[in-house]
């Protein structure tokens, strides 16, 4: 009986803390499956280089879904905001030099402005405002690119000077610690700021929130803002890794950044989250692909391991306790 | 300076669709008095109560606060005028912290815009023990995570914290212990010792008896009797809440 009690509690206690760190328990078995699988290429120092290159980017949009998610709301534009971010901040540059990237920036937190307005002032519901502005943004991108890429190394012809600074923050060491800083500046506005915390409050009771005089409308515009500067920030790691923007740049990534905080634990029904987590989350994705790779298996069996990650992983951890109805 | 009016209504009325809620309801508040609101279910009672507290607007009527007229019904604007409410449903963020909750609306920060979480631990740590609750282990849980009754604490708290002109109870003690019954009746007592006016709803009419010093009686939304305690037996006031 007690022996019993004692088991049940050690179970609890298992089950409880898999919840809780459902992204650092997956990232580590991805770790040690590739590992043996794929062998030492994998825990390599260049292979890890290479992971941390590759991670910045869908981490970064990441981060600022969790924004989103967390009020119990989705911005599935963010791929295509990263596109014509990206597109802007190279013409930007190609023109007028480093300071271009104030384009890239200014485009992207503009786009989040009109999703959070036309979201929050003519309540639209988020999935389907972002919907709708994923495939103008996308179509706005093609028409005025003609199609056609914009290399910012063709910039040096203009503006006499190299864009070599530009592509070194796509190179490790340097994007990797911009993603740090990211993260760290996103932890600090989540956790420790009246921001965060009423953006939390908000996925939780929005009606209480409210009644005790917080203005819903402004503050929901601005959570879309700042998904927005976080896609900006994204679009210009991106654009420095690749050295060009294209009509398809970011084009699928709201779906590995939604994965990425659905990994990390934080419920799409809003009122919960963790950057960090969600940062933990993306790793995952990245050491996913990576890892099939390495292992030799077709490219194609990578969006079935990750479908699948995603079903297992919600699975284990969705915390049924707090989030009481799954719809 | 006695019987200094510091709330008055008059004829508030309120519909919700085809339901009138309050029908021509008037009534004073005296300063300083604990006036207890009886009424049976769904006689209109909190419906009154939201409106003091600018969570609705009336449909018809004026309040006035302060022998000023209230133009705007919005819970930020009466609670900077001095009125805090606890909700019959205690209006909780049940997915945030008990200080959290007791601040909501005012959190406290650090350089404009980092909450201050000193600040909020230690008064809500002072207004817990004022309360006399002592089963709350940990105050950084979410609230989700509380009794009942220890969410009607920080409801109740969060009222009293601010320690303002007038404080509206809603059925505050409907989840609590006898203990904690106890001690919410005290400190009732002495809200009312420091100054402030209370309404008190409250079903228990023993409770009402014994802290009341008036009694509003409201009944399919009108208010059929307003009188000091004294005037009125319980058996009167029995057939008042039911017949009228
Ligand atoms: N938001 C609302 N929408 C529609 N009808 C409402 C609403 N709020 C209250 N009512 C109606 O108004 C009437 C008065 O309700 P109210 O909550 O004020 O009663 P009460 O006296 O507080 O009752 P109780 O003792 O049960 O708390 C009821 O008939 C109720 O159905
Ligand atoms: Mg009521």
């Amino acid at each position: 009986m007690d022996n019993n009690n004692k088991r049940k509690q050690v179970k609890e206690r298992f089950g409880c803390f898999l919840k809780n760190n459902i992204a650092f328990v997956s990232l580590l078995i991805l770790i040690i499956l590739f590992w043996i699988w794929a062998g030492p290429n994998f825990m390599s120092r260049k292979n890890w280089t290479y992971i941390s290159q590759q991670l910045p980017v869908v981490g970064i949009l990441a981060i600022g879904m969790t924004f989103a998610v967390t009020g119990g709301y989705i911005d599935l534009s963010v791929g295509s905001s990263l596109g014509l971010a990206g597109y802007f901040a190279a013409l930007g540059i190609q023109r007028y030099g480093p300071i271009g990237v104030v384009f890239g920036l200014v485009t992207p937190v503009i786009i989040g402005f009109v999703n959070g307005a036309l979201f929050a002032y003519l309540k639209i519901p988020s999935f389907v405002t972002t919907l709708s502005t994923q495939v103008i943004i996308r179509a706005v991108l093609m028409i005025i690119s003609n199609g056609s890429a914009v290399y910012i190394s063709e910039g040096m012809a203009t503006t006499g000077k190299s864009n070599n600074w530009l592509t070194n923050i796509g190179k490790f060491p340097y994007v990797f610690f911009i993603a740090l800083f990211v993260l760290i500046i996103a932890h600090i506005i989540y956790n420790k700021t009246t921001f965060g915390w009423n953006l939390r409050a908000i996925g939780g009771n929005e009606a209480v929130v409210s009644l005790f005089g917080l203005q819903l409308m402004p503050f929901k515009t601005a959570v879309f803002g700042l998904v927005g500067f976080f896609v900006g920030i994204a679009a210009l790691v991106n654009l420095g890794r690749v050295g060009a923007a294209t009509t398809v740049s970011g084009q699928g990534m709201e779906l590995d950044a939604i994965s990425a905080v659905v990994l990390g634990g934080t419920p799409l029904t809003g009122g919960y989250g963790s950057v960090v987590k969600t940062f933990v989350g993306a790793l995952s994705l990245v050491v996913l692909s990576n890892g099939i790779t390495l292992a030799g298996i077709a490219p194609s069996w990578n969006n079935v391991a990750k479908g699948l990650l995603l079903i297992i992983a919600v699975a284990v951890a969705l915390d049924r306790k707090k989030i009481g109805i799954v719809k | 300076m006695k019987n200094e009016i510091i709330l008055s209504a008059t004829n508030i009325s309120k519909r919700f669709g085809g339901v009138i809620a309050l029908h021509d309801v008037s009534f004073n508040l005296v300063k300083n008095e604990i006036l207890a609101v009886v009424g049976a279910n769904g006689a209109g009672k909190s419906t009154l109560m939201k409106i003091i507290a600018g969570v609705l607007s009336p449909d018809n009527g004026s309040l006035m606060l302060n022998g000023k007229k209230i133009e705007k019904f919005d819970v930020f604007t009466m609670r900077e005028s001095g009125i805090e409410m606890v909700y019959q449903d205690l209006a909780l963020v049940k997915n945030m912290n008990a200080p959290y909750n007791l601040f909501i609306g005012r959190l406290p920060t650090k350089f404009g815009i980092f909450v201050d979480k000193a600040k909020m631990e230690k008064k809500t740590k002072e207004v817990l023990e004022r309360l006399q609750v002592k089963t709350i282990q940990n105050l950084w849980a979410d609230t989700n995570s509380y009794s009942g009754g220890q969410q009607q604490a920080i409801a109740i708290g969060r009222a009293i914290a601010w320690g303002r002109d007038i404080v509206i109870l809603d059925e505050p003690t409907a989840a609590l212990g006898v203990l904690e019954t106890e001690q919410v009746m005290e400190t009732i007592l002495e809200l009312k010792k420091q100054g402030s006016s209370i309404i008190l709803i409250s079903h228990n009419l023993e409770h009402v008896y014994k802290l009341a010093d008036r009694i509003l009686v409201i009944r399919n939304g009108k208010n059929v009797r307003e009188v000091e305690k004294d005037e009125i037996t319980i058996d009167e006031l029995i057939s008042a809440i039911t017949i009228g």
